[in-house]
């Protein structure tokens, strides 16, 4: 079989432009497809442990320690963000990336919101979102394609 | 399983087995996925694709099949068009970061987890990923794939799939 596979640059001509020689580097990305943000620190097989409907930890294929965050429901998020923003009578700049932060405690309060009723599933979701909170304190992404999808 | 005769000559393209009615379909990777994966060096996910769904061709061959994912996804409930493979393949691949001219290598599975791939049949998408694949023929799109963690009693299935899921729509006997 494995003398069937093709190289990247084969398999995805127009997306191997986009493959720098440069290493992997930690970055938060929004996948369309899928309306989520992933933010990623290793280029490894990781392990989606499902926190609820709005986050996702990535685990390390075989440490139990957290690599990466999915949020999910992005264009739902954003929308929610935008009202907040627009409530203060303030407007998302158009040229800055944003904070993954911004966009994570609209998750949290979303999130939390579904399991506030049972204290143990609070107490999971406490801790996966502070997990998360520590993982995106200083990360970044670029809000244009999120805004398009929005 | 030969995988070699059901290998589409197109590399986007895998067969799978159709989430309804029994048959198999077409599915065309979704460009935007390879496209961000690619910018963001993802060469494990990018790895991934290339040996597990394509090259071993696990998509004909689930060992279950859910419906829904039980999430907001653009703002609505399109997340009910959305299926989730679900395979349990013991080995993984990824692509060497100085080698983006040779194949993926394998890798080991990453523990306790199965794999997942999100596949849908809604013509939007689907003519969306038509497009880039002129003169080919789909009927569905994949939308992501990712080893996720599994269930602690059914190993072969994805933790909490009782209730991560709207609905299981197949499942092998």
């Amino acid at each position: 079989m494995a003398e069937a596979l093709v190289s990247v640059s084969e398999a995805f001509p127009l997306d191997a432009t986009h493959l720098s020689v440069e290493e992997f580097k930690a970055c938060a990305r929004y996948y369309e497809a899928m309306d989520f943000i992933l933010y990623l620190r290793e280029d490894v097989p990781y392990r989606a442990d499902r926190v609820g409907s709005f986050l996702t930890l990535l685990l390390h294929p075989r440490e139990h320690r957290a690599i990466g965050l999915k949020i999910k429901g992005c264009k739902f998020l954003f929308k929610q963000l935008q009202a907040i923003i627009r409530a203060q009578g303030r407007a998302l700049p158009d040229d800055e990336f944003m904070p993954l932060m911004s966009i994570l405690e609209v998750a949290m309060t979303a999130g939390m919101a579904s399991g506030m009723t049972d204290h143990v599933e609070r107490k999971r979701l406490t801790k996966s979102y502070q997990t998360a909170r520590a993982m995106a304190k200083t990360v970044r992404f670029d809000p244009r394609e999120l805004k398009q999808a929005a | 399983m030969n995988c070699m005769a059901l290998r589409h000559r197109n590399v986007r393209i895998v067969l799978a087995r159709a989430p309804v009615r029994g048959a198999d379909v077409y599915l065309g990777v979704h460009h935007k996925t390879t496209r961000t994966m690619a910018a963001s060096r993802r060469l494990a996910g990018l790895g991934e694709y290339v040996g597990l769904i394509y090259g071993m061709g696990i998509l004909e061959n689930p060992v279950a099949i859910f419906q829904g994912l039980n999430r907001p996804i653009f703002g609505g409930s399109l997340d009910a068009s959305v299926y989730v493979y679900v395979n349990k393949p013991h080995v993984s691949f990824t692509f060497s970061v100085s080698g983006p001219h040779s194949p993926p290598t394998q890798t080991a599975a990453p523990t306790d987890s199965v794999f997942v791939s999100f596949a849908t049949l809604a013509k939007d998408v689907v003519d969306d990923v038509r497009a880039t694949l002129p003169g080919e023929t789909i009927g569905g799109a994949i939308l992501y794939w990712e080893w996720t963690l599994a269930d602690a009693s059914v190993p072969h299935l994805p933790d909490g799939y009782q209730t991560r899921y709207r609905r299981l729509v197949w499942q092998r006997p």
